[in-house]
């Protein structure tokens, strides 16, 4: 007998934002978020409640990962944050600050969505045009004759996320290599298209961090250690590899669910290991001297290469396998039946390595542009913290060979931006007034959008301190908390949040919150000035851009929704 | 300002947990109330392994695990300062210090710290001369020949040294006689004592083994003997190998082995060359049959029995097989015998005498390979294999088949050590096996899991000691350098812009604070041994030494003049990770404002109020 259930009715919200829970989970999530951002940023410890793991970050892709949200507009917002993360790596936290900034601030307003929409998207071709001009004053151009700068580009991410729990010598240390391994990673003959190698992360827990290093070629770990007394001692330039991704362990391959005849008196096993030994002698007999597979090699198979004084190494994981075909030139062998010769690659040399308690075969190839990051950490937290960071330190590398400029970080560039369109909405409303919007509602989206701008950047104080602007740059300035009532701020203040410019120069400052007259940032950023500071915070320009663009195109989204229709079957 | 949970948490359990600290431990009974079992706890990552804890709970869990991983010691003095800063730091904050002027100055105190106790490491130079005589040795000390029996009797480290070795300063005279420079014995007893005068001070380092030994053995003189003589019987095989060259003396872990023997008391603990395990009585004849006389022996990697396949090889299951023709297949007895045969066939043909299995050996197997005269050894440790495998020359096969003359190694020796309440104590071993085992007996069943924990962080200190030959001086006075330099850090800061400006006005809560950590190590060390009863007194007198050190102007100097004395070494890289990661630990949860339970979606809130907030 079947049994129909009637339909339940679709659930339909109208106007959501104006819902007050709907409001309230935005906030909490805007407060989860925004305490997170910057160097001095709050952990979030994320668990599931049953034991086991716990995983102590504050880095958006870790958070999004881990955090289950429910509500649609809170699923828009972290799903446009996870595909900028999973594009750019980073800025994520920024795009979704600015994103929750600019719905709230725009609440507040009360003008129809239809005119705020509008005029956000004019602000952000004025934002977006201003950061890619030539006269921009807080881009600087990528100098790579010099490491100093991708150093410090390196430097900020690393700084910018707490939870890695690295000393300055520490940082100094990862910064370079991560650089260096990123350097290995470029080849050294370019022609019309440059493509990049790959940076192995190895991981090492438990060690010192000051122990972690970059070595050019693959690194395997190896957990018998007695491989290590077999290796050859090098009698030819380079040695003949052939690279298995089919399991060479003596299972029948293909039978599925299916069921096999066989006849009486063969055994299956033996048949398999006949076939595993026919390979072995083919191998042997083209002369290979390293065979990798990426699953199980039969013992017997084993035993008879060893015997053949071939060096066999299984179970490399699926991993391994695309940067093993790749530097070794082989064709990752897939059946068992004949082995084409053109299939063969080759290594140049082949030594062992012990880092910390781990035994590692070194694969030191022709192709030289992929290379292995030993990283350590001493507990698997911040080791884990620590490898997203690394990587996200590396994407934007990637990112910033592409698009040779570095926006300035510690928001400053923030600040700068919001002086900026005040200025522009000011002093020329018409460059952006073209459709007929009165000068007051261009006053309140511009008052909306660039605070959204200044109190992100005020996000990346999280103790009550100072947060102040100069009048001369538009730079971001913090004092730390409970300052003498007589400020002299001068002293009080040491550099700006980028590390440009020092308050011993003559300069105005006023709270950042409360500066609302406008005035005329110093636009077009003097080279000298670049190349006398040193240690700049910087932020990834491609990322932040985008980021930007993420973040006002999503809230315009979020803000242009007027009914959320749920079906609830 | 709020209570900051999180590190009220860390506080309480690392305080619960730090008894451990020092060469006094008092052990800890953790009882499981729903199953009503209870077991008898050690040491701190013991402990910890057996609680059910909160996440907080779990990172201070993770942190001592991965130092127990990396160094095996100074859990204790983690557990101490994590307790003891994180204290200092809800203190900070209720003195409202904000968050990152404590994480950077706290940070920048440790610092400080680590570069000014690099003034005090001591080399340890154990030079070949030391360790090895020139050969030939004289008779009586040769350890060249495998002998069965007693594995003691002619090494020098007669029966008789079993007590624990006495810490004994380097000789003048230890140059002077080249000839018995080896003099093993001498090191581990020490019995004639230190010659009055000729001692040399500790500030030039460690010279000898058995100073080091004694200094290293902080209250646990038995097992740290026991460490002291698997690095030397490890060291005489190694001068055996061709070609080995005479470098410093490293101590490698993975060629030492323990086997347990309940009973007798813990004094009777030995080490002997080998592999050295427990049969039942029942293999007694055959074990006296092979005794004394060279074996031949097989290694196999994988289980010893008829369904035994190699991990990744999965066969396939037999509905899924249809045989054509013939009759009814075998049943599994049958197949089972007919496996056995051929297995003893391969064995008989090879006339091997010793079988070494790394996992489960069939016990049909088993009854008739005695019959035969063969004895089966089974769950023989991996790395026992393969420092048989490297000495003999015979290679570790998975599967009986694959086994060849090849794979056969010759002038394998088994010994019977021993009696014990469960069998008889065997060894097998061969000249020159880079392989020792480390019989540990107990007459408690409840305090094995100790006894051998005991003996491997002897092991571990050891080993570390020798890897980086270098120590520090022991008894507090790495800690007492470290509150002097705080004090100094506190009072004057070091150039203007190295602090950012409003940093200098929290400096003396925090690094105060910081002190505290090792004040409370200081006194917790210092009030468990005898001459000072309680902690009061035991502060007290750390505030003392506190100020003659200030006041002398140079304290790393005076430090060390005063430390010379006791003869205690402590370990540096541990010492330092343990400082580190304890800091580390009580940053991490400082900075932690949330506590995001995933899955269910729910936020918590650790700070202030327990806000629950659906998503």
């Amino acid at each position: 007998m079947s049994r129909l259930e009637a339909k339940k009715p679709s659930l339909c919200e109208s106007e959501p934002l104006t819902s007050e829970r709907v409001r309230a989970t935005l906030s909490v999530l805007k407060g989860i978020i925004t305490s997170c951002y910057g160097p001095s940023g709050r952990l979030k410890q994320l668990h599931n409640g049953l034991g086991g793991y716990v995983c102590t970050t504050s880095q958006s892709s870790a958070l999004l990962a881990h955090l289950s949200v429910t509500h649609p507009i809170l699923k828009i917002l972290t799903t446009a944050m996870q595909n900028h993360v999973s594009c750019f790596s980073d800025c994520g936290l920024f795009t979704a600050i600015l994103c929750c900034n600019l719905i709230e601030n725009v609440l507040r307003i009360g003008l129809p969505p239809t005119t705020v929409i509008k005029l956000n998207k004019h602000l952000l071709s004025l934002s977006t045009n201003y950061l890619k001009s030539e006269f921009c004053g807080c881009r600087i151009p990528v100098n790579f004759s010099n490491t100093e700068m991708l150093l410090c580009l390196v430097r900020s991410i690393l700084t910018s996320k707490p939870a890695c729990m690295l000393t300055h010598k520490e940082v100094d240390h990862v910064s370079a290599l991560i650089l260096k391994s990123f350097l290995l990673t470029i080849p050294e003959n370019v022609q019309d298209r440059v493509i990049l190698g790959k940076s192995i992360i190895v991981p090492l827990k438990g060690q010192r961090v000051i122990d972690s290093t970059v070595l050019p070629g693959i690194l395997i770990e190896i957990s018998d250690v007695q491989l290590m007394k077999m290796l050859p001692t090098k009698n030819s330039d380079s040695l003949k590899v052939a690279l298995f991704c089919a399991s060479l362990s003596g299972d029948l391959t293909g039978t599925g669910e299916g069921s096999m005849v066989v006849t009486y008196g063969v055994s299956l096993e033996n048949a398999a290991l006949d076939q595993l030994l026919n390979l072995g002698n083919q191998l042997v007999n083209d002369h290979v001297d390293l065979v990798m597979c990426q699953k199980v090699v039969h013992p017997s198979l084993k035993q008879f290469l060893s015997t053949h004084h071939v060096i066999v190494i299984d179970r490399l994981g699926a991993a391994l396998m695309e940067p093993l075909s790749k530097v070794t030139g082989t064709q990752p062998i897939g059946s068992l039946d004949s082995v084409s010769p053109s299939s063969y690659g080759s290594v140049k040399d082949l030594s062992s390595a012990r880092f910390g308690s781990k035994h590692f075969l070194h694969l030191i190839t022709y192709e030289s542009t992929i290379c292995s990051f030993l990283l350590c950490n001493r507990n698997e937290t911040t080791w884990d913290e620590l490898k997203l960071t690394c990587q996200t330190a590396l994407h934007v590398l990637q990112l910033t060979i592409k698009e040779p400029w570095v926006l300035l970080g510690g928001g400053c560039t923030e600040t700068h931006l919001a002086a900026y369109i005040r200025h522009k909405a000011c002093r020329e409303p018409e460059s952006i007034l073209k459709d007929g919007y009165s000068q007051t509602e261009l006053q309140l989206v511009v008052g909306a959008y660039c605070s959204a701008l200044e109190s992100l950047a005020g996000s990346l104080e999280h103790d009550g301190g100072d947060i102040l602007t100069d009048m001369k740059y538009g730079h971001f300035w913090l004092a730390q908390t409970n300052s003498p009532p007589s400020i002299n701020w001068q002293d009080l203040l040491s550099r700006c949040g980028c590390g440009l410019y020092s308050s011993q120069e003559e300069l105005k400052w006023s709270f950042l919150k409360s500066t609302q007259h406008s005035f005329v940032p110093q636009t077009c950023l003097p080279q000298e000035t670049v190349i006398s500071a040193n240690k700049l915070i910087l932020d990834c320009y491609t990322a932040k851009l985008s980021g930007l663009q993420m973040a006002v195109e999503t809230a315009n989204m979020i803000l242009d929704l007027s009914y959320i229709i749920e079906d609830q079957n | 300002m709020a209570r900051h949970l999180g590190l009220e948490q860390l506080a309480t359990l690392a305080e619960a947990a730090g008894a451990f600290l020092g060469p006094v431990k008092s052990a800890k009974f953790v009882v499981d109330e729903e199953r009503g079992d209870s077991v008898l706890v050690g040491s701190a990552p013991r402990l910890l392994e057996r609680l059910e804890l909160g996440a907080t709970g779990r990172l201070l869990a993770e942190a001592v695990r991965a130092q127990h991983a990396a160094h095996g010691v100074a859990t204790g003095t983690l557990l101490c300062l994590a307790g003891a800063w994180s204290r200092a730091a809800q203190e900070c904050l209720q003195l409202g210090v904000p968050v990152s002027a404590l994480v950077a100055l706290m940070n920048e105190g440790l610092g400080a710290c680590l570069d000014a106790v690099d003034a005090l490491r001591l080399p340890v130079r154990l030079s070949c001369r030391h360790m090895r005589g020139p050969r030939p040795l004289p008779a009586a000390h040769a350890p060249v020949a495998w002998v069965p029996g007693l594995p003691w009797s002619d090494r020098g480290l007669d029966s008789g040294s079993r007590e624990p070795p006495v810490p004994c300063a380097p000789r003048t005279d230890v140059g002077a006689r080249e000839g018995t420079a080896l003099a093993h014995s001498r090191h581990f007893r020490g019995s004639q004592g230190p010659h009055p005068g000729s001692a040399a001070p500790s500030t030039q380092g460690c010279h000898d083994l058995g100073q080091l030994v004694g200094a290293l053995s902080r209250g646990d003189p038995g097992s740290m003997w026991l460490a002291g003589t698997a690095l030397w019987l490890l060291d005489q095989s190694e001068s055996l190998q061709p070609g080995s060259c005479p470098g410093p003396p490293t101590l490698d872990l993975t060629r030492v082995l323990t086997c347990y023997l309940p009973g007798p008391p813990e004094a009777a603990s030995y080490v002997c060359p080998g592999y050295a395990t427990v049969l039942p009585a029942a293999q007694a004849p055959l074990v006296s049959a092979l005794q004394g006389r060279p074996l031949r022996a097989v290694l196999l990697e994988g289980d010893l029995t008829e369904s035994y396949r190699h991990p990744g090889l999965h066969p396939p299951a037999s509905r899924m097989c249809t045989v054509l023709g013939g009759g009814p297949g075998p049943e599994e007895e049958e197949e089972e015998a007919a496996w056995a045969e051929r297995v003893l066939g391969v064995l008989g043909g090879l006339q091997v005498h010793l079988v070494l299995v790394q996992g489960r050996v069939c016990p049909g197997l088993r009854e008739v390979c005695a019959a035969a005269g063969q004895l089966v050894l089974d769950s023989v440790p991996r790395d026992a294999l393969w420092a048989l495998a490297e000495a003999t020359g015979a290679q570790p096969v998975a599967y009986a088949w694959q086994l060849s003359e090849l794979c056969v190694g010759a002038g394998v020796c088994l010994a019977v050590l021993g009696e014990g309440v469960r069998g008889l104590i065997v060894s097998v071993g061969v000249n020159g096996v880079r392989l020792v085992t480390a019989v540990l007996t107990c007459p408690a069943e409840a305090l094995m899991q100790a006894r051998e924990d005991r003996f491997w962080a002897s092991a571990r200190r050891l080993q570390q000691a020798l890897g980086e030959r270098s120590v520090f001086p022991g008894g507090g006075a790495v800690e007492l350098l470290c509150l002097s330099q705080l004090q100094a850090l506190a009072e004057m800061p070091p150039d203007p812009p190295a602090r950012r400006p409003g940093l200098q006005l929290h400096a003396p809560a925090v690094l105060g604070g910081l002190a505290r950590g090792w004040h409370s190590f200081l006194a917790a060390a210092l009030s468990r041994r005898s001459p000072f009863p309680s902690e009061l007194e035991a502060a007290t007198r750390v505030q003392r030494l506190l100020q003659a050190a200030v006041s002398s102007g140079a304290p790393d100097a005076y430090i060390l003049r005063e430390c010379r004395t006791p003869h205690v070494y402590d370990l540096v890289t541990p010492k330092l990770e343990a400082w580190r990661r304890a800091l580390d630990l009580v940053l991490l949860v400082l900075q932690t404002d949330a506590e995001v339970v995933v899955g269910t979606a729910h936020v918590r809130a650790t700070q202030g109020a327990q806000a629950q907030v659906l998503l």
